[in-house]
C-alpha cells in the first residue's frame, strides 16, 4: 500500500517537472527547426548495448537534420525495425508501467503474455533487466545532463555541430559503457532473479519469492518510465506535438498530462508489438481491424481512401490511440453518423481487451488507416522494395520473395496484407470508382513511393 | 478610363492573377477548374497532384491573365498548401454539397490561410467559398443555408456551383477574379503612373 502511495506521488512530482521542461522545449523548438531531429528522444530501450553500439557514427552526426528534422525522428533513427522486434518487450512494457504502479493484476491479463514469454526465453537473459539493470545509473543522470540539456539550451544545442558532438559520444558509448556492461555486472541477474518473470501471471509482482526484488525492480523501472515520458515529451511525442498540425487539434484537449505518444508515428514493429493481430501475424490488429472492416462493409463507396471523412473524429481517434489504450487488445471498428456532430462521446473505448473505435463514416477508417502508414518513421516501401516492386517481373511470388528478403518482417506482413486489401478495392472499382491508377495516385503519397511501386504492388496481388 | 487602354499581353505583370483552387479530396475542384477552363466535363476520378493552367480573359473590358493552380485535396500534400496559400491573390475553396465533412474540412484550409497570411481578418485577400456537385439534388446532404452560414462564419462570400452542368463556374471565378482586380491598391498607382508617362 505504502508503496502504491508513494509512487503515486512520485508520479504527479514527475509530472509537473515535465511540464515546465515541456514549455521550454516547445520554445526552444520553436527556435531552431532542427530541434526534434535527434533519434532517441523517447526511448530509453532504444539503442541499448548491440543496437547502439551498431549505429555508426556518421549516420548519428548527419542524419538528425536532413531527414529527421520533423516529426517523429525518434524512431528515425532505428536503423532495422527488426531490432525493436527483439526488443519489444521494453516497448510493450513501457507503456504499462502506469499500470505497474497501479494495478499489476491488469498485466496479467494480457494477450501479450505469451510473446513476452516467447521473447524472455529467447532472451535468456531479459533484455530489459539488463536495460534496466544498467540505465538508471547512466541513464538516470544522463539525460538530465546530456539529453534534458538539450531542449533547453536556448535552441543552439540542436545545432549541427552538437549533434556531431553527439553522435560520437553515442558512438562511442555503447560499445564501451553499455554493450560490455550487461554481462558484466548484470549477466547473471536475470535468469536468478528474475527468471520467473517469464512465467507471468502478474509479471511477477507480488509473488513472494520475486517480492525481494520489488525495491529494484521498482525503482529501476520507474526510473526508465520517468526518462522515457521526459524523453518522449521533450521530444514533442506526445499526443500535443507542436510539429504535426495534423495531431495538434485533435489531442490538444490532453496536452501537459500523463500522456504516451499516440501509436501513430511509433515504428511498425513496435506496434505490432504492443497490439498483434491474432489472426494476421506481423500484422497491426488495429491495422487488420480497420481493412477487415474496409472490406465488409465499404468496399462499394465511392471514393474509398481518396476522400477523407471527418478529420476531427479521425484526429481524436489517433491521439487516444497509444500504447496503453491498445496494449494487447482486440480492435473493433463501428461507424455510427452520429458521431459526426456528437463531440461529447468517445471515439475510443477499451472495454476489457476490445479496443471499440466509433467513426462517423467508412472514410473516416479509411483514412486513419492511411494517417497510421503515413507517420510510419520508416517507409514500408524501402527503395529496395521499390527497386524490386518496380522492375519487370511476371513471375507471381518472386516478387514477394525478393520482398521479403528485402524488408522486415513486419513491413513484409503489412504490405502483403494492404496488397490484398486494395486489390480487392480495385476490384470493385465498377462502385467505388477508385482504379489501379487513382489508388497508386493516393497509396503513392501515403507511402512515399513511386506510383509505379503501388502499381506493382497491386500487381502482385491480383 | 484605364480600363479601356489596352495595355496588351506584353504589360499584363501588373494585372498577372493567381487564382487557387482548393478544398478537400473528391469535391470537384478539377472539374471545376477545367470548365471554367475549356468549358466542357470532365468525368475523371483520378486524384490531381496539381495542375495548373493559364488564361487570358476580358474581364469588365480589362484584359487579365489568370493562373489558375488546381491544387491536390489529399491532406497529405497540406504542407504544399502553404505555397500556395502565400502565392495566391484569390482562392475559391470548395466543398461537395453531397459530403458535408467535406464541408468542415473547409476550416482547416481556412485557418492555414490565416496563418500563412499572419493575419486573422482576410482582408486583401478573395475568397469565396462554392459548394459544388449541385446537380446531385438527391445526395444533397449541405442545404444552401448551411454552406452560405459557414461563408460567413468563415468571413467569405458563397456560391453553389457545378461542373457537370456548368451552373455557376464563370460566375465563381469571376467573382473571384473581379474581387482580386479590385482588391489590388498597390499595384494601380505604379501601373497608373506609367501611363501617364507615356
Amino acid at each position: 500500500m505504502s508503496k502504491k502511495s508513494s509512487k503515486k506521488s512520485g508520479k504527479s512530482s514527475k509530472s509537473s517537472k515535465k511540464s515546465s521542461k515541456k514549455s521550454k522545449s516547445t520554445k526552444s523548438s520553436k527556435a531552431s527547426s532542427v530541434a526534434p531531429g535527434f533519434g532517441f528522444g523517447g526511448y530509453p530501450g532504444y539503442g541499448y548495448g548491440q543496437q547502439f553500439g551498431g549505429f555508426p557514427q556518421q549516420q548519428f552526426g548527419g542524419f538528425p537534420q536532413q531527414q529527421f528534422g520533423g516529426e517523429f525522428s525518434q524512431f528515425g533513427g532505428f536503423p532495422q525495425q527488426q531490432q525493436f522486434g527483439g526488443e519489444f518487450s521494453q516497448f510493450g512494457g513501457f507503456p504499462q508501467q502506469q499500470q505497474f504502479g497501479g494495478e499489476f493484476s491488469q498485466f496479467g491479463g494480457f494477450p501479450q503474455q505469451q510473446q513476452f514469454g516467447g521473447e524472455f526465453s529467447q532472451f535468456g537473459g531479459f533484455p530489459q533487466q539488463q536495460q534496466f539493470g544498467g540505465f538508471p545509473q547512466q541513464f538516470g543522470g544522463f539525460p538530465q545532463q546530456q539529453f534534458g540539456g538539450y531542449p533547453v539550451a536556448d535552441g543552439s544545442g540542436y545545432e549541427a555541430q552538437q549533434f556531431g558532438g553527439y553522435g560520437q559520444q553515442f558512438g562511442g558509448f555503447p560499445q564501451q559503457q553499455f554493450g560490455g556492461f550487461p554481462q558484466q555486472q548484470f549477466g547473471g541477474f536475470p535468469q536468478q532473479q528474475f527468471g520467473g518473470y517469464g512465467q507471468y501471471p502478474g509479471y511477477g509482482y507480488g509473488e513472494p519469492d520475486v517480492a525481494q526484488n520489488d525495491n529494484i525492480w521498482q525503482a529501476l523501472v520507474e526510473q526508465a518510465y520517468e526518462w522515457f515520458v521526459e524523453m518522449a515529451t521533450a521530444f514533442g511525442l506526445g499526443p500535443s506535438h507542436p510539429g504535426t498540425s495534423d495531431e495538434v487539434a485533435g489531442a490538444s484537449g490532453t496536452s501537459g498530462d500523463d500522456r504516451l505518444p499516440t501509436i501513430s508515428g511509433l515504428p511498425l514493429a513496435v506496434v505490432v508489438a504492443i497490439n498483434p493481430s491474432q489472426a494476421q501475424p506481423g500484422v497491426p490488429e488495429l491495422l487488420a481491424a480497420a481493412l477487415d472492416f474496409v472490406e465488409a462493409n465499404a468496399l462499394d463507396e465511392e471514393g474509398l481512401f481518396r476522400i477523407n471523412g471527418y478529420i476531427r473524429q479521425r484526429k481524436q481517434a489517433l491521439a487516444a490511440l497509444d500504447p496503453q489504450m491498445l496494449a494487447g487488445a482486440r480492435v473493433q471498428f463501428l461507424v455510427d453518423p452520429a458521431s459526426a456532430t456528437d463531440s461529447g462521446t468517445d471515439a475510443v473505448v477499451r472495454d476489457g481487451e476490445t479496443v471499440l473505435i466509433t467513426l462517423p463514416c467508412v472514410h473516416t477508417v479509411a483514412s486513419l488507416v492511411k494517417h497510421i502508414i503515413r507517420a510510419l518513421p520508416e517507409p514500408l516501401i524501402n527503395d529496395d522494395a521499390v527497386r524490386i516492386l518496380t522492375s519487370d517481373n511476371d513471375g507471381t511470388g518472386a516478387r514477394w520473395e525478393l520482398l521479403e528478403a528485402a524488408i522486415p518482417f513486419e513491413a513484409y506482413a503489412l504490405l502483403k496484407r494492404l496488397a490484398r486489401h486494395l486489390a480487392a478495392v480495385v476490384a470493385h472499382e465498377a462502385s467505388n470508382r477508385m482504379s489501379a491508377s487513382a489508388i497508386s495516385i493516393v497509396f503513392a503519397g501515403t507511402m512515399d513511393v513511386p506510383r509505379e511501386a503501388v502499381i506493382g504492388l497491386l500487381q502482385e496481388a491480383l | 478610363m484605364e480600363g479601356e487602354l489596352d495595355i496588351g499581353p506584353s504589360f499584363t505583370s501588373a494585372m498577372e492573377t493567381v487564382l487557387a483552387v482548393m478544398g478537400p479530396m473528391a469535391v470537384g475542384k478539377s472539374a471545376l477548374t477545367v470548365r471554367y477552363n475549356s468549358g466542357h466535363f470532365v468525368d475523371n476520378y483520378e486524384p490531381t497532384l496539381e495542375d495548373s493552367y493559364r488564361k487570358t480573359i476580358v474581364l469588365d473590358g480589362r484584359s487579365l491573365v489568370v493562373y489558375i493552380l488546381d491544387t491536390a485535396g489529399s491532406d497529405q500534400f497540406s504542407y504544399l498548401r502553404d505555397q500556395y496559400l502565400k502565392k495566391g491573390h484569390g482562392f475559391i475553396f470548395v466543398f461537395s454539397l453531397t459530403a458535408r465533412a467535406s464541408l468542415l474540412e473547409l476550416d482547416d484550409f481556412i485557418q492555414q490561410l490565416r496563418f500563412c497570411r499572419e493575419s486573422d481578418s482576410l482582408d486583401g485577400v478573395t475568397v469565396l467559398v462554392v459548394g459544388n456537385k449541385a446537380d446531385l439534388t438527391d445526395q444533397r446532404e449541405v442545404s444552401e443555408e448551411e454552406g452560405r452560414a459557414k461563408a460567413e462564419e468563415l468571413g467569405c462570400a458563397y456560391m453553389e456551383t457545378s461542373a457537370k452542368s456548368g451552373d455557376n463556374v464563370r460566375e465563381a471565378f469571376e467573382t473571384v477574379i473581379r474581387g482580386i482586380v479590385d482588391n489590388r491598391p498597390a499595384s494601380r498607382p505604379p501601373s497608373k503612373k506609367w501611363c501617364t508617362l507615356l
